[in-house]
């Protein structure tokens, strides 16, 4: 080998750990590129030719809620001749990188899905196309979705987004497992003692089976007994990881966890809990409306034994679910926002939503339509997340100034639920990080 | 007269050279030196989410220095390369030289060292994903046979990062074999013969002639596998889901880099990691190209 060619393919690789830094929104801005070369020619004939659709680009994460875009689209241009919907789905593990790699070359969709974590950032950077004077013309009404949807996509008064479905977070349990151990099945007035004495019971059965998932969860996890102890963990700038009432909200899923009652926590990072508790090796998990979609799967194990039931009550009497909803957002670089908003316009309304409950895959924002898909699940008591929402949710925490306050908690609170440091060290790491 | 006609002759030779490489410069200029340059500017920069800056001065390298998770990454990414370029240089070197002996099936052995050089990254990750699991993984039933407690393998401190490692050289030695495998058949069969008729031994022939003769090559293969291992990403970033335990403790500083740009949308600051990251890289091939004279072979 030529010496000279070693040293110019050396020079090259030193120089491509910088090269790395720019290699994605380089790639992806000539992706969004080549998206958008065909919406060229496309508008310069609107020009020319009105008959010719106006095209609408409409990005989602992909999930089962595929079917129902695909559904609405078939739908909405069937009413609208002068509009084309291309959906664009992305897994969800690259939706957020691609979607702000878009709006920063201002090639994004029209309009695309938000959630709660990103609103603040999106409705701050002003990309966000305001939607109050649209709202306040057309037919929808707000007060047809739950107030803590409408004020998760409120920004200073704004409204950036209307909300599709929202999530509340429930306990299911496994029957076989409960009337193995001879215990009767979580009703509402169950405790938190309750569930801890249910899962000893559980546990005691062996084999591998053990009572709950207890590892370390947001949304189906600690946040609940968080909020229900009267604790807090955000607001403004400011964290709650300091106020006992917090600590404890974390301390009573430690303590199942001490006690033996869970799989540990690396088990569950390596195998998901909801895998565990289909696979039926588990009594209970905190588990969202939408995951009634997996449990009575034909994967599940546990489908037709399963059941849901509302979350204990903590100690001071209390309980509380959080609840969190995606929202269709427009962006304020889109050519046409008033197609734009017809199309958000349409999936807000009772067609849309009519639909989404009746094919069962997640609540419908449309608080009418929510039993529709309740109705989806005859077998399962899913009212309870529908009571959830109305008498003691909790909007999904978010922070604009610290981005990475939840990788923060997880990486200490991960060491909790792992039994190497105690709550209490845990929560001092992370507030001598955020405080 | 005659001399312009010559000039002329030359300067045209000379456009049309340029001519023939203005594609290929004009892409590493739009993607690869345009990059290098953004990013060293970035790096004296607050850019914040979509593109918004501020001037930062030296802001973003002072915050680096105080950033114990930044040093914690450097670290881990140290511990790769003095687990990886050894193992993946000398194993290839041996499998080079064994895949160079007459003997039957060589060509599907070869083939079957390359398979994980043309293999995704995903594929290879979900594969020894399930292999490490800790609670149906095939690892631990084999360990459970020698009588060894079970692991989770990808979760626990100092395991992860080992595994890591290994499914790195795995992936790494291929390629390596085949770049040593092509210098070792360069070399002329009489230096062997004259070996052989003076009675060297196998072993003696190995270290003897072709570990001196190939010495460019290996050259070559150590120090782009080193280079390529301080940069290393996409093992980690597919092994170890975002949410596990033992992110901390595998991260690279190529995979924090990342998480600062494109997850907490601080790119100023991911920038002045990248720049480190670089002069690093520089200063370690520099040494490598110095210390070069001292034992590469070029004739």
């Amino acid at each position: 080998m030529k010496k000279s060619i070693v040293f110019i393919l050396a020079a090259m690789m030193v120089c491509s750990c910088l090269f790395a830094g720019c290699a994605v929104p380089g790639n992806t801005s000539t992706d969004t590129a080549t998206q958008s070369e065909p919406a060229a020619p496309e508008a310069t004939a609107t020009a020319q030719t009105p008959a010719e659709p106006v095209e609408i680009h409409y990005a989602y994460w992909a999930s089962p809620m595929d079917a129902f875009y695909a559904e609405c689209k078939t739908a909405f241009e069937a009413s609208h001749p002068n509009i084309k919907i291309i959906l664009e789905p992305t897994a969800w593990t690259e939706y957020w990188t691609k979607l702000e790699t878009a709006t920063t070359g201002g090639s994004v969709a029209d309009v695309f899905h938000m959630n709660g974590v990103n609103i603040l950032k999106y409705a701050d950077g002003g990309v966000l196309l305001p939607l109050n004077d649209y709202i306040g013309n057309s037919s929808v009404d707000l007060n047809n979705y739950p107030k803590a949807m409408n004020d998760m996509y409120n920004y200073k008064g704004t409204q950036f987004g209307i909300a599709m479905d929202y999530d509340t977070i429930g306990l299911w349990y496994n029957k076989t497992l409960f009337d193995q151990a001879g215990i009767a099945y979580p009703t509402s007035d169950w405790t938190w003692d309750d569930l801890t004495e249910a899962a000893a019971a559980i546990t005691a059965l062996g084999n591998d089976i053990y009572g709950i998932a207890a590892g370390f969860e947001e949304q189906a996890g600690f946040y609940n007994t968080v909020f229900a102890n009267g604790g807090w963990l955000v607001n403004g700038d400011t964290f709650g990881f300091d106020d006992p009432n917090t600590r404890a909200g974390i301390q009573c899923w430690v303590d199942l966890m001490k006690a033996g009652y869970s799989p540990s926590e690396a088990s569950l990072e390596e195998n998901a809990s909801y895998l565990q508790f289909m696979a039926g090796k588990l009594g209970m998990i905190f588990s969202g409306d939408w995951m009634a979609a997996y449990y009575s799967s034909a994967d599940s194990t546990v489908a037709a034994v399963c059941d849901v039931a509302e979350l204990p009550l903590m100690s001071n009497g209390a309980r509380a679910s959080v609840i969190h909803g995606k929202a269709n957002c427009i962006s304020a670089s889109s050519a046409h926002p008033d197609e734009a908003w017809a199309w958000v316009e349409y999936l807000a309304g009772a067609e849309a939503n009519k639909r989404l409950g009746e094919m069962g895959i997640a609540i419908p924002s449309y608080m009418e339509y929510s039993s529709l898909f309740f109705a989806s699940y005859p077998q399962y008591n899913m009212s309870i997340y529908s009571k959830a929402a109305e008498e003691y949710s909790y909007t999904y925490p978010a922070s604009l100034a610290r981005p990475d306050w939840m990788d923060i908690v997880r990486t200490e609170l991960q060491k909790a639920f792992s039994l190497q440091v105690t709550v209490d060290q845990a929560c001092d790491a992370i507030m001598d990080q955020l405080g | 007269m005659r001399k312009k006609g010559h000039n002329t002759q030359k300067r045209k030779d000379m456009a049309w050279g340029y001519g023939m490489i203005l594609p290929l410069f004009l892409g590493l200029a739009v993607f690869y030196f345009y990059p290098v340059v953004k990013v060293i500017y970035d790096s004296f920069f607050n850019v914040g989410a979509f593109d918004k800056r501020t001037f930062a001065g030296l802001e973003n390298y002072k915050n680096m220095i105080a950033d114990a998770a930044m040093w914690k990454s450097l670290g881990n990414t140290f511990l790769y390369v003095a687990l990886i370029v050894p193992f993946t240089v000398i194993l290839a070197l041996i499998l080079a030289e064994l895949l160079n002996q007459k003997m039957k099936g060589r060509d599907v052995f070869r083939v079957i060292y390359f398979i994980p050089t043309v293999t995704m990254t995903v594929a290879i990750a979900m594969m020894w994903r399930w292999i490490f699991n800790g609670d149906f993984g095939i690892l631990n039933h084999i360990v459970g046979w020698f009588g060894g407690s079970s692991h989770y393998w990808l979760s626990e401190k100092p395991i992860a990062l080992i595994c890591v490692g290994v499914v790195s050289v795995w992936m790494g030695v291929g390629l390596n074999m085949i770049i040593l495998l092509a210098g070792i058949q360069g070399i002329s069969a009489s230096y062997y013969e004259a070996a052989k008729i003076d009675g060297a031994s196998p072993v003696r022939r190995f270290f003897s002639i072709t570990v001196p003769l190939i010495t460019p090559s290996l050259f070559f293969v150590l120090t782009t596998t080193l280079i390529s291992t301080l940069q290393i990403f996409d093992v980690i970033y597919m092994m170890i889901a975002p949410k596990s335990t033992a992110l901390v403790d595998t991260q690279s500083v190529v995979m924090y880099f990342f998480r600062n740009a494109f997850e907490y949308s601080k790119k100023g600051y991911a920038s002045a990691i990248a720049v480190l990251l670089f002069v690093i890289i520089m200063a370690i091939t520099a040494l490598q190209m110095k210390l070069q004279r001292k034992w590469v072979n070029y004739d």
